[in-house]
């Protein structure tokens, strides 16, 4: 594999000369932008013009991860040409009158039809699609006997939850869903996922939910409940209810994560990135900072390494948006725990996000939140 | 200063950082990066000062919430526990109506045997006695009956010394009555020594509950030769009281959830009140601990009490 790393920053462009050699039928383009970007920006132009036969994945961010560093307005671009391995893209518009897993289900398929699918990398829209059906709709897709690696995340757009896009035919599109697929025994993937959040208050039931919006919690409306805690803060919701994401447990299923995308003031309720079972118990989390940055070293130390040899390596690190909202100026503590325990062959890029996909135990994947959450891609050749 | 010196100056990674972002590297600053830094400081100390507020502030709730619930519980509790009484009292009701029947049809008996022989003109002064002394026995034993039942609802909350053989002993009637004509053998093998300071009324009323539970499970599951042994004895330290079956035991998936309220195994007849309310009784009254296991026959529950002297030192 060989691999690129770059930044454009405003007013300063590239941060070096875009390689075109790289180019090629193996290349994948990763790029991760700003939310107002748009299909005219001069360095996405560059991008399309320099490698117009590469394949190309991204999307818009709550914030761009350029090795230990975190930027606001930059575009990052990694660029890698597969030496050994093949790759596909499928892409799904989302459609409203769809189950979300419709839309999961079909990705699956198209990548399938390339062959033994070894891992996969799903980008989506941040805000029109319930992360946890889109899962729930790969997973479907997904054969245990045959693992493939699942990871992926929910489009940012920064702290606004407005709108966000999605790279899908090289153009920068809402409302969709594209995923990269990574096919031959050469590909080399390491994941982990980490969160570092503390459970506090006491255990509530969901008493009203349907999918991922949450109505009542102990039959009193959920958002009223946000906005005592929050105080002064509730004026900046939904963005400010990142700081108490919620604990969901169902009876006899691992507990999840949920945050926050939106509030209806009139419905009185919550849209959370996944979905809230009714009837499930729910727990509000808090921010410890030193439990947080432990947590996303956690993640990149669940990843093997044995295997490793020092080849070019990408590693992708998808945090939450939240987790960014909590650390404020000490979120680069996170990324820097995590870059040094990775050796300078390998190359870090990534965003924070909406939501995190990640395999997790038994093979399936599953919609995470507020984790740090990595993806380890390399190959091992065989000349 | 030497460029770069100004990072090793400090620890702190924040600030580091900050005077990288800024391009500070030596103490000869220009204004317009000083400014940059500046704002970042100033920025993260804002989002300090933000983050202490929010948590003093959701502390604050939290505890009050925390205190609402611990509140909540306690009179739920206490609601479950009424209700449990109410519902006790409903077979109590029942269980002195069937007690009364055999004495007062005694009564009746004697009264209309006298009655014949005083209208046939064959009285007899000592049978007379006896008749009356025989309605006047039977009478004591009503109102002896009403007695017990009475001080078992009797809400009264005063520790007094008592031994499980006098909390056993006190309700064996009860417990007998409750039986019925059921075929159920219950065997009795009471520590007639070990006294302790507790509550012997809600004792009582949880020993009742383990009973019923027991002989409820033996007849549900139509266990041939059913038995109850009801065992107490001093070991370690404590004083314990079992209850044991022969109805095959609780199933392991279910025996870390018998003494939640509301859960029941039982077809239709539980309420899933009583084992929750007992363990609540022993555990948060009496100060004591209420276990059940499995052995090769059927369900073990098991009260224990904490013992404050050793019975063999004779104080008890």
């Amino acid at each position: 594999m060989q691999l690129e790393t770059y930044i454009y920053l405003p007013k300063r462009g590239w941060n070096r000369p875009l390689d075109r050699r790289l180019d090629s039928e193996r290349t994948l383009v990763f790029l991760f932008g700003y939310p107002d970007m748009r299909q005219d920006h001069p360095g996405f132009r560059e991008l399309l013009d320099l490698f117009p036969t590469s394949a190309m994945v991204g999307c818009s961010t709550a914030g761009e991860i350029y090795e230990e560093e975190i930027h606001s307005g930059s575009l990052v671009v990694g660029i890698m040409r597969l030496e050994c391995s093949d790759l596909q893209i499928a892409s799904c518009r989302v459609d409203p009158a769809l189950d979300d897993s419709v839309v999961g289900e079909r990705l699956m398929e198209e990548l399938h039809e390339h062959g033994a699918l070894r891992a996969v990398l799903v980008l989506s829209d941040g805000l029109n699609v319930n992360g946890s059906e889109l899962t729930r709709g790969i997973n479907r897709r997904i054969d245990t006997t045959h693992p493939v690696v699942v990871t992926g995340a929910l489009a940012g757009d920064e702290d606004r939850f407005g709108s966000t896009w999605v790279v899908v035919d090289r153009e920068l599109r809402q409302n969709h869903v594209t995923a990269v697929g990574f096919y031959g025994e050469t590909l080399r993937v390491g994941y982990g996922s980490g969160g570092g959040w503390d459970r506090f208050g006491i255990d509530r039931r969901v008493t009203r939910a349907e999918g991922n919006v949450l109505y009542t919690l102990d039959d009193r409306p959920a958002l009223e409940l946000y906005k005592k805690y929050l105080g002064e803060y509730a004026d900046e919701l939904p963005a400010s209810g990142l700081l108490f994401p919620l604990l969901v447990k169902e009876e006899g299923k691992e507990p999840k994560v949920r945050t926050i995308l939106a509030i209806d003031e009139e419905a009185n309720s919550i849209t959370y990135a996944g979905d809230i079972e009714q009837g499930s118990s729910a727990t509000f989390m808090k921010a410890n900072f030193d439990n947080l940055v432990s947590g996303a070293e956690q993640a990149a130390m669940e990843i093997a390494q044995e295997e490793y040899d020092g080849e070019d390596a990408l590693l992708v690190a998808v945090s939450c948006v939240g987790r960014r909202l909590v650390l404020g100026q000490r979120s680069e503590d996170e990324l820097e725990v995590v870059r040094d325990l990775f050796p300078p062959s390998v190359r870090m890029i990534g965003f924070y996000s909406y939501g995190e996909i990640s395999t997790q135990g038994g093979g399936r994947c599953d919609l995470l939140n507020q984790t740090m959450t990595l993806t380890w891609l390399w190959e091992k050749c065989t000349k | 200063m030497a460029m770069g010196k100004v990072y090793e100056m400090t620890r702190n990674r924040l600030l580091k950082r900050q005077l990288k972002k800024c391009g500070i590297d030596s103490t000869r600053v220009d204004p317009e990066k000083f400014e940059a830094f500046l704002r970042l400081v100033e920025s993260s100390y804002e989002e300090h000062e933000k983050s202490l507020r929010l948590l003093d502030r959701s502390l604050e709730i939290a505890s009050e919430e925390m205190h609402e619930s611990i509140e909540k519980n306690k009179e739920q509790s206490r609601q479950l526990i009424e209700q449990s009484r109410l519902a006790s009292m409903g077979e109590m009701i029942s269980m002195i109506a069937h007690q009364w029947r055999q004495p007062l049809n005694a009564i009746s008996l004697t009264v209309s045997d006298l009655k014949l022989r005083l209208m046939m003109g064959k009285f007899d002064e000592k049978e007379f006695l006896d008749g009356v002394e025989k309605v006047v026995r039977y009478v004591q034993h009503l109102s002896d009956t009403v007695e017990d039942f009475r001080s078992f609802f009797k809400s009264d909350k005063k520790r007094s010394v008592t031994s499980f053989k006098e909390i056993v002993e006190s309700v064996r009637g009860i417990i007998e009555t409750s039986m019925g004509n059921r075929p159920i053998r219950i065997a009795y093998d009471l520590d007639p020594k070990g006294r302790f300071t507790s509550y012997p009324n809600e004792l009582k009323q949880v020993v009742l509950n383990l009973v019923k539970n027991a002989e409820d499970v033996l007849l549900e599951r139509g266990v041939r030769n059913p038995r109850i042994e009801i065992v107490s004895g001093y070991k370690e330290g404590k004083h314990f009281l079992q209850v044991r079956d022969n109805g095959g035991g609780i199933a392991p998936e279910f025996l870390g959830r018998i003494y939640e309220p509301n859960f029941s195994t039982k077809n239709e007849k539980g309420t899933g009140i009583g084992l929750y309310m007992s363990k609540i009784i022993i555990e948060e009254h009496c100060g004591g601990t209420l276990k059940v296991e499995n052995s090769r026959e059927g369900a073990v529950f098991t009260i224990e009490l904490e013992a404050s002297h050793h019975p063999a030192h004779g104080d008890f």
